[in-house]
């Protein structure tokens, strides 16, 4: 597979993975939250960039941290590992499609977080608490969170270009969406119109999610068994 | 089917994932324009979960199948060639 190839790959499955409702309903509290309490628009700005910066730095930390620990272990040990996180990928993207069909039964984000979600987004709104917010909504989709960048890890480590700039890069496209809501909320969009369209699509975002999930689970199968790239 | 498959050449262990993905994923979006033609249909949406469930589950088995005795061959070469003990 040529840098090409995965250049794509992690454009393209970061694009479907990014539609997550859980972070889209969270910034568009925070923006909300902002526009509430009538901050001057260098703070809107602000705030708003504290957060995507402080939820990209996590995802992009978590990213690197795990290339250099996947870097330094012996290759017939991240083989088998390798083959685990397939299946762990794949099953993630089946529970995630099951949310396409019923919504809402297998949540991962723990109904305990949604309190300090509301005081963080709507109540103490600030460009520090928005940053703190980020830290919270990067880490209250733990699961997901992490088996997407373990998934993504895995290839780049499997394909022996396990260079942490794909993380940042991973990181940069799944806040892509959020970015396009802060602009058009800047241009006059409603935020109850963004909320109609989260509401609206939620099941589809689910359904994208799950089958990404399981598209990068066959594909680290497929380097796996000699199809893609070339092992040893 | 283990057994089956590890008697498999490479290029036809190709082949074999080559079909799996394309048949699993012409499949699965069939699968999903029913479903979002009859999304009001519970049977009918239970039923359609079961045979997205089954297609797959029968893709990642012929993939987590080939991908095993691909990686035994590896480890069987390394431990021939002495490099398993680097």
């Amino acid at each position: 597979m040529s840098d090409i190839s995965l250049l794509t790959l992690i454009v393209v499955s970061g694009i479907l993975l990014s539609l997550n409702p859980f972070s889209i309903a969270v910034f568009s509290a925070l923006l909300a939250g902002a526009l509430g309490k009538g901050h001057p628009k260098s703070v809107f700005h602000t705030i708003a960039m504290s957060y995507l910066i402080s939820y990209a730095a996590l995802l992009t930390f978590f990213g690197m941290a795990l290339v250099g620990i996947f870097s330094l272990l012996p290759y017939t040990f991240l083989l088998s590992l390798s083959l685990a996180i397939s299946v762990i990928s794949i099953f993630w993207g089946i529970v995630t499609i099951a949310n396409f069909f019923w919504y809402g039964t297998f949540d991962d984000v723990p109904k305990s977080i949604y309190n300090v979600l509301h005081k963080y987004s709507v109540k103490k709104n600030s460009p520090g608490s928005a940053a703190y917010l980020g830290l919270i909504a990067a880490s209250s989709s733990f699961v997901s969170n992490t088996i997407m960048i373990l998934s993504f890890v895995t290839i780049v480590s499997l394909l022996k270009t396990g260079s942490p700039s794909w993380m940042l890069l991973l990181a940069i496209i799944l806040i892509i969406p959020l970015i396009i809501i802060l602009i058009s909320c800047l241009n006059g969009t409603k935020i109850s119109t963004i909320l109609k369209w989260k509401e609206d699509s939620k099941a589809i975002m689910r359904l994208s999610s799950g089958l990404t999930y399981i598209l990068i689970g066959w594909i680290i199968l497929l380097i796996l068994n000699g199809t893609i790239g070339s092992i040893l | 089917m283990i057994n089956a498959i590890s008697t498999l050449t490479s290029t036809e262990i190709l082949n074999l994932s080559t079909r799996a993905i394309i048949g699993a994923s012409i499949s699965l979006v069939l699968l999903f324009v029913i479903t979002s033609l009859f999304r009001k249909n519970v049977q009918l949406q239970r039923l359609l979960f079961i045979i997205v469930l089954a297609v797959i589950l029968f893709a990642t088995t012929v993939l987590f199948t080939t991908a095993l005795i691909h990686i035994q061959d590896i480890f069987a070469n390394l431990t021939n060639s002495g490099l398993m003990k680097l």
